[in-house]
């Protein structure tokens, strides 16, 4: 009881300690601040492309009701109204926005003429032809659509349906409108079926890297803990303890300030609205602190000092932004990704089979360490 | 030469280090200044060196004040503080090219004081790499570049092992000899051997204090 | 203090081959990242962005057939590449990267629609997004979601229509043909307008854009490999070199101008070997007026950026106390501002609001003031504002020392 009393004692003592440094509550402090100010920013008017709305006639009561249609629920494309469509091109000319979208006068009768005669009716100004600007065509597209729908349907009935000659444009309409269906007709999902479409779904763009940014900093503090061991280490800290016992005591070590972080983490997963249930984000949390402490006492082993650590921090740090997919996701890093512990547990989040590699990462990870250790006689 | 210091005080914010210190040394004496940690001994070498300024006194060199003259302050005043005052990353030479010209350098390391401090043994070696006895060596070789005729030394021989500071008091006592006037903190019984007279700093004041071997009368009064 | 100076580049002298060691590797990094950005974001039919897998339309004949619709003649075959699989090899190659995402259609689907019920498609992406499939998905989806459901309307209204109002047998053949109409109406859909590239005559491209946003980012960062040397445990040597008469002033400037010449040699080399002896005007076509010669007064331009941002780096080293500390500080800030000033995601992902604070930011200035150069703009009012923020950091700095100085043990 009094070993367990003691193992308690220093536990409580390590975890005091650290509070202490400034270093940890900086990354402490990020974490959620990141995730409150994202969360926020994400709420204001933003997104990934700009386009400029303009109508050769702003009386044409279709136009309006088009461009009111495209500019409601955007979370990927910002629209700004041009007065005119020369203020329109201006705008794309100096750059201010993506593309102009320039609706033409009369434009209920121009799209009936379309479905006959196929003659462009929209005018589109782009800077350069990107992919986010041809997909977001399609939203353009699926507006428009459904005045060309209505026409094409009365066009073909009034030409290929002599039958229906005694039913009215109106009544045709009302046979139309009748037909009810469930738009949605795609239904999202991870390939762990235990994810709901909601996942699959909401998170905005600008909230999508914020797990990855939270993981690494897990990272950065396990290095963190790594420099601050080293410098105990030099100090002398640890020489009353037995080289048995010294592995685990580094264990202890980094294990602390790297839990204390992974708590910051879940709060902030949380509060942010990426939260995937308690029991997976407590197993995955669980997982991924292990295999980071494994993973910044190997690190620390093979630098050996504080001044080395020092400086392959910062490059650890960006090569775990580069490689794993915080912001991107650059397929042909693929053989190398496993190598790091944030990559299997950002694909954990929707993959069971990732859990399964964390767990034997964390194992070999393990092994590598006390092999390590051995070999240079340090712990 | 007479080197006066007169009523010198020092406040840090509503706390008064240094009340009213005045003291006076002649030419080839050594002055120790003794205290408990924090009773403001370095705070007052800091002082005389010019890095900081006091609330108020003066500081005389043959009449001339040194609070006000800082370029003859700089080259009547060596200062060696407590810690490292070199470039880690580069040799002895290097550190101390920053104070001597390459001719003067020369001359010093050939026949003059840097071959007294023994540096010639380690002029290439990087300071990262240097025990703690070459480092003070050095550092009092880079203070005593002008051949200044003050020195003031903060705690010079702490954690060196023995042999190193029976080197550096050897050297004091040879700079003493040439007419150099010696200010140090200290509580090491060599050094103090080495002050012709000692002062106790405690409560921002000044004391003088009679040694006379008896450690257990030293720390009672402290 | 010529040669408290002359000391400083030495000692820098002595380190700079591990120092550049650590810059190749965060060159090579940031080249990565750079080449995926731009990857990610460029058109072209060769290269074809994503694969889309549709797992299940072999199933019916009309259903294949428009899958092949797609693939051969609707406008989205310029950004997306459909094949048809089974799942399990879709679900591979998903999961391996080969694919952006698969759909799977459900059995009995084609015949569901026919009776007028549409089953749900699933559609299977692996992580909460990166790239640019990924954040689109939605938008995209929803878009055809709609096109079905209207054209539907429009089958399934005419169906009704003979119904109520003939006495006709064949109203499937007749409902059939009208879904044909339909079809051509859908994959004729992206020419109810016409595109017109105006091309970027003022402003970068987005691969431009990249290329400033990494350079400042790789700016910022190069703070980072100097921390151990820059980092003071002792200010011994202040206090000497201030008792001889070198105040914090000169401390700063002699060890500032420095650190500068370093970073601004790293950054010059790093440029003139990628914009002098690669040629990447194909991709980057903002850089396609840069040849050799026109390089060293590029980088003259330049001064201005790398001062400010170095500045900021060298005030980070003075409030550091410890190594720890300081590479943690230097890194976080690192990121956070690359961040805000656009480096990671374009500035324009970002609302106004943070637009407009970005601008206020020292890297938010430099990204602008790089991005000028890479342009041949020049900006003098944004170069003055970032003269007056290089000042005010500078001052804070000597403070800092002088309290370093001055201040307790």
């Amino acid at each position: 009881m009094g070993k367990i009393k003691k193992l308690f004692l220093w536990y409580f003592l390590l975890n005091k300690r650290f509070l202490k440094k400034v270093g940890l509550w900086a990354i402490l402090l990020i974490i959620p601040l990141l995730t409150v100010a994202l969360n926020i920013v994400s709420l204001e008017d933003n997104g990934i492309i700009s386009v400029a709305l303009a109508a050769e006639n702003k009386n044409d009561a279709l136009v309006s009701e088009i461009i009111d249609e495209i500019r409601q629920d955007n979370r990927l494309m910002r629209f700004v109204v041009a007065s005119t469509p020369a203020e329109a091109e201006n705008l794309v000319k100096d750059g201010r926005v993506d593309a102009a979208w320039i609706f033409p006068d009369n434009l209920a009768q121009k799209l009936n003429n379309f479905v006959n005669d196929k003659q462009s009716v929209i005018r589109i100004l782009e800077r350069e032809e990107t992919v986010p600007l041809m997909l977001s065509r399609e939203k353009l597209s699926g507006v428009i659509y459904k005045n060309c729908s209505s026409s094409l349907y009365i066009k073909y009935v009034r030409e290929n349906a002599l039958e229906l000659n005694s039913v009215s444009d109106e009544r045709l309409m009302e046979y139309y409108n009748d037909i009810k269906s469930d738009g949605d007709l795609f239904e999202f999902s991870y390939t762990n079926e235990a994810h709901s479409t909601k996942d699959a779904r909401e998170t905005g763009y600008l909230l999508t890297p914020v797990r990855g940014l939270m993981a690494i900093m897990l990272v950065l503090s396990g290095l963190a803990a790594a420099m601050f061991y080293t410098a105990d280490d030099k100090n002398g800290t640890f020489a009353w303890i037995s080289q048995k016992a010294k592995p685990f005591v580094a264990g202890a070590f980094h294990l602390i300030p790297i839990s204390i972080t992974a708590l910051a983490m879940l709060i902030s997963l949380y509060l942010s609205g990426l939260w995937i249930g308690f029991l997976r984000e407590l197993l995955l949390a669980f997982l991924y602190v292990i295999c980071i402490t494994v993973f910044c006492m190997t690190v620390r082993l093979i630098c050996g000092s504080g001044k080395i650590l020092g400086a392959i921090t910062p490059i650890m740090m960006l090569l775990f932004i580069v490689i794993c997919p915080v912001f991107l996701d650059i397929k042909v890093l693929r053989p190398i990704q496993s190598l790091f512990p944030t990559f299997h547990y950002l694909s954990a989040v929707h993959n069971n089979k990732f859990i399964a590699f964390m767990a034997v990462y964390a194992v070999i990870g393990s092994v590598v360490y006390f092999l390590l250790s051995k070999i240079l006689h340090k712990a | 030469m007479k080197l006066e210091i007169n009523h010198i005080k020092k406040s840090f914010g509503k706390k008064q280090v240094l009340r009213d210190i005045s003291l006076t040394a002649e030419k080839g004496e050594c002055i120790g200044i003794l205290g408990a940690n924090g009773s403001g001994k370095s705070t007052l070498l800091t002082i005389l060196a010019g890095v900081q300024k006091a609330g108020g006194g003066e500081f005389l060199l043959n009449g001339e004040n040194l609070f006000k003259n800082s370029s003859l302050r700089s080259k009547t005043v060596g200062y060696v503080p407590q810690g490292t005052p070199l470039i880690d990353e580069l040799t002895a030479y290097d550190n101390l090219l920053l104070w001597y010209s390459k001719k003067e350098l020369k001359a010093e390391l050939e026949n003059g004081i840097l071959k007294l401090l023994g540096i010639n043994e380690f002029i290439k070696v990087p300071v990262r790499k240097m025990s703690g006895g070459m480092k003070k060596r050095l550092s009092i070789g880079c203070a005593v570049a002008k051949k200044p005729p003050v020195l003031l030394l903060d705690e010079p021989t702490a954690a060196l092992d023995i042999a190193c500071r029976q080197d550096i008091a050897e050297y004091l006592k040879g700079y003493k000899a040439a007419g150099g006037i010696l200010f140090l903190t200290t509580h090491d019984p060599l050094e103090l051997e080495l002050c012709d007279r000692l002062f106790i700093i405690k409560e921002g004041l000044l004391t003088p204090f009679e040694f006379d071997g008896n450690l257990q009368k030293l720390v009672e009064s402290l | 203090m010529r040669k408290y100076f002359y000391l400083q580049l030495k000692r820098l002298i002595k380190i700079l081959p591990p120092l550049l060691i650590a810059c190749l590797v965060i060159s090579l990094a940031l080249g990565v990242f750079l080449g995926g950005m731009i990857e990610n974001d460029k058109n072209d039919a060769k290269n074809q962005k994503f694969k889309i897998a549709v797992v299940g339309s072999t199933e019916d004949s009309y259903l294949n057939m428009g899958v092949k619709a797609l693939e051969t003649l609707d406008s989205t075959r310029f950004a997306v590449e459909i094949e048809q699989t089974d799942e399990v090899t879709a679900r591979k190659n998903l999961e391996s990267g080969k694919l952006a995402a698969y759909v799977v259609i459900p059995k009995g689907f084609a015949e569901a629609a026919y009776r007028g019920d549409i089953m749900k498609i699933k559609y299977y992406t692996t992580d909460s997004a990166v790239g640019v499939v990924s954040i689109f998905k939605d938008e995209v989806t929803k878009t055809i979601s709609d096109i079905l459901v209207d054209s539907q309307k429009g089958v399934y209204g005419f169906g009704d229509a003979l119904q109520e109002n003939t006495s006709i047998s064949n109203i499937g053949d007749r409902m059939t043909a009208l879904s044909l109409e339909y079809v051509s109406l859908i994959l004729k859909r992206s020419e109810i307008y016409t595109v017109s590239v105006l091309g970027v005559s003022s402003g970068l491209s987005t691969a431009g854009y990249f290329l400033c946003g990494i350079l400042t980012l790789f700016i910022l960062l190069l703070g980072i490999v100097a921390t151990g040397v820059f980092i003071k445990k002792d200010n011994s040597l202040c206090r000497v070199i201030s008792a001889k008469g070198g105040n914090a002033l000169w401390q700063v400037a002699s060890e500032y101008l420095a650190y500068f010449l370093l970073i601004f040699l790293i950054v010059s080399l790093v440029l003139t070997v990628i914009l002098g002896f690669t040629d990447l005007s194909d991709v980057i076509p903002d850089i396609s007026w840069l040849v050799l010669a026109d390089i060293p007064l590029l980088l003259i331009k330049l001064i201005p950026a790398v001062a400010l941002i170095t500045a900021l780096q060298f005030l980070l080293f003075e409030i550091s106390s410890s190594l720890v500390s300081g590479v943690l500080l230097q890194f976080l800030t690192a990121v956070a501002l690359g961040y805000i000033s656009g480096c990671f995601y374009p500035i324009y992902f970002f609302p106004e609001s943070v637009q407009k604070f970005s601008q206020l930011l020292p890297s938010g200035i430099a990204r602008v003031h790089i991005s000028n150069c890479i342009s041949n703009a020049f900006d003098n009012k944004l170069v003055l504002a970032g003269a007056v923020y290089f000042a005010v950091i500078m001052l804070i700095t000597v403070i800092v020392r002088r309290y370093r100085i001055v201040g307790k043990e």
